[in-house]
């Protein structure tokens, strides 16, 4: 696992400032911080999909994602008093969101680690008796359908990514998010943010050519 | 730039990001570079095959779950603060309490400290006089009597008398019809001591000097005006007064001033002492019979006065 990844999480927004003279939230985040709920419920609504997104695309699980959009609402609610406008709220609510989506994969990967499964293991019936499972000689009707389904294909191919790539993957070409801001996020130079997010397009075009032999 | 730099800035390139010069660079490149040109086309694919996948929509609920949870988390922090501060619907009546505990617990104390209040709960000699009388008419002219007696003790005796030891030992029951009287009993100054039949409390009061008898016009002065109060020690067993020791009441302080001694006929005899408020004798005289036998007059540091006494002793102001 990247080195990033055993990060521990970080509710707070250290990165260097960006230019946020034309924060679209900057109105509501104040009313938000005077504890105006109605307000902090309208950037829930604003930002929710694009968190959403980001969580699922990290960490590749729909109900986890949504576990950790939740989870990251609930803990900008609680740290929005400490929010200085040093960067967008957008930007500051995505770190939340990246910090707990590297937290939950840590967990998912550490439970995965601790339950093994043995393929050869008989399963268990209600009447006690136990029935073997050979696995077929024939290749999987269904497999061969999704492989031919390129979106799909693109979204496994995201998956097999390191999670250091698959972060400047999801947050640039799917979040089309400024390689100023994404540095700010990923605490990184812009120049190392260009040339793993080279690195991570040659990896899913080299996976999507492996998989559907030409793109 | 060379092949493998511009291999390198082709994710750029499709980006954007690059300055116009390195654009023109890479364009010069790629007309005559047809790796490159591949390469830069199925990285244009890959880039918009990721950039199609669909974006995700959030369950209809997930608005109103965010929301139930941030106001759960308010509350928590409304409840830690109204830990720390009670609504105004709570702390006024709670301070009214307050008030009201305070005032009355205030009064209390006023009324425990202030020293009129516990000198008049007692019944002055006076009042207790007045009441014996209306009982019997023989203990009205014992009383009479009795008056009579203590007047004459107030100054010293012209006519000798008989010495009569002193007896300190336990006073023997009266032969009297009158009950026993108590050790301690007090008297007015100018008044009398009630007699054995008269007084049971074992402490009533009496004023002393003529000057300070207006007992209920102090009350309200004690803190300031001194006080004087004489109670008889030592009775004898004709229920005479044998032993009467003077106090001053000086904010609620009780100060011995003075020892007197007199006779079964309340003629001044033996002993008389006056002292300083510290404690010193002031004067030291001995009576025989009413008449004075020597005396010794002292300063307030203990030594011994040489000069001829003015004779301002407090046994003889009271009747200046």
């Amino acid at each position: 696992m990247h080195s990033e990844t055993n990060q521990p999480i970080e509710l707070s927004y250290s990165a260097e400032p960006e230019k946020v003279s034309a924060d679209p939230d900057r109105a509501l985040v104040a009313q938000a911080q005077t504890g105006d709920l109605g307000a902090f419920e309208t950037l829930v609504a604003r930002h929710q999909k694009q968190m959403l997104n980001i969580a699922c695309r990290l960490i590749g699980d729909y109900d986890d994602a949504c576990e950790v959009t939740q989870d990251a609402f609930v803990s900008a609610y609680k740290h929005i008093k400490t929010f200085r406008s040093q960067a967008k709220f957008s930007t500051w609510l995505t770190s939340i969101t990246l910090n707990l989506s590297r937290n939950r994969l840590k967990q998912l990967k550490s439970r995965q680690s601790h339950t093994p499964v043995s393929l050869d293991d008989p399963i268990k019936t209600d009447n006690g008796q136990m029935v073997m499972d050979p696995a077929s000689k024939e290749p999987n009707v269904l497999d061969q359908l999704v492989k031919r389904d390129v979106r799909n294909q693109v979204q496994q191919c995201i998956k097999k990514l390191g999670p250091e790539f698959r972060e400047v993957i999801v947050l640039r070409d799917m979040q089309e998010i400024s390689y100023e801001e994404i540095g700010s996020l990923l605490k990184m130079p812009q120049g190392t943010v260009k040339s793993r997010l080279f690195r991570a397009r040659e990896m899913v075009k080299n996976c999507l050519k492996s998989a559907l032999g030409e793109l | 730039m060379e092949h493998n730099d511009i291999r390198y800035k082709l994710s750029e390139y499709l980006d954007g990001s690059l300055t116009e010069h390195e654009k023109q660079e890479i364009d010069e490149h790629l007309k005559t570079c047809s790796d490159c040109s591949k390469a830069l086309e199925e990285l244009r694919k890959t880039i918009e095959q990721i950039k199609a996948i669909e974006k995700i929509e959030p369950p209809a609920w997930m608005t109103q779950k965010i929301m139930a949870n941030v106001r759960t988390e308010a509350e928590k922090e409304k409840s830690i603060f109204r830990k720390l501060f009670f609504p105004l619907s709570t702390k006024l009546p709670l301070q009214a309490v307050a008030a009201v505990f305070l005032v009355v617990t205030a009064f209390y104390l006023y009324q425990s400290i202030h020293p009129s209040q516990r000198i008049e709960e007692a019944p002055t000699a006076s009042v207790i006089l007045k009441e014996e009388a209306k009982q019997s008419s023989p203990a009205k002219d014992k009383l009479q009597s009795d008056a009579q007696d203590i007047r004459s003790f107030a100054a010293p005796a012209k006519a000798a008398r008989p010495a009569e030891s002193e007896q300190k030992e336990m006073i023997p029951e009266s032969k009297t019809p009158a009950p026993r009287m108590q050790a301690k009993t007090m008297m007015k100054d100018e008044a009398v001591s009630a007699s054995g039949a008269a007084v049971r409390s074992k402490a009533a009061k009496m004023e002393s000097p003529s000057s300070l008898r207006k007992t209920n016009e102090y009350a309200d002065k004690m803190d300031v005006t001194p006080r004087f109060e004489r109670i008889i020690t030592e009775r004898h067993h004709n229920s005479q007064p044998k032993l009467v020791v003077t106090y001053e009441i000086l904010n609620s302080k009780k100060i011995k001033i003075a020892e007197e001694r007199f006779n079964a006929e309340g003629i001044r005899h033996g002993i008389q002492k006056e002292f300083y408020p510290s404690g010193q004798v002031k004067t030291e005289a001995e009576y025989g019979n009413g008449r004075l036998e020597w005396y010794q007059e002292y300063e307030q540091n203990g030594l011994k006065k040489t000069e001829k006494s003015d004779f301002d002793w407090l046994w003889l102001k009271s009747k200046r």
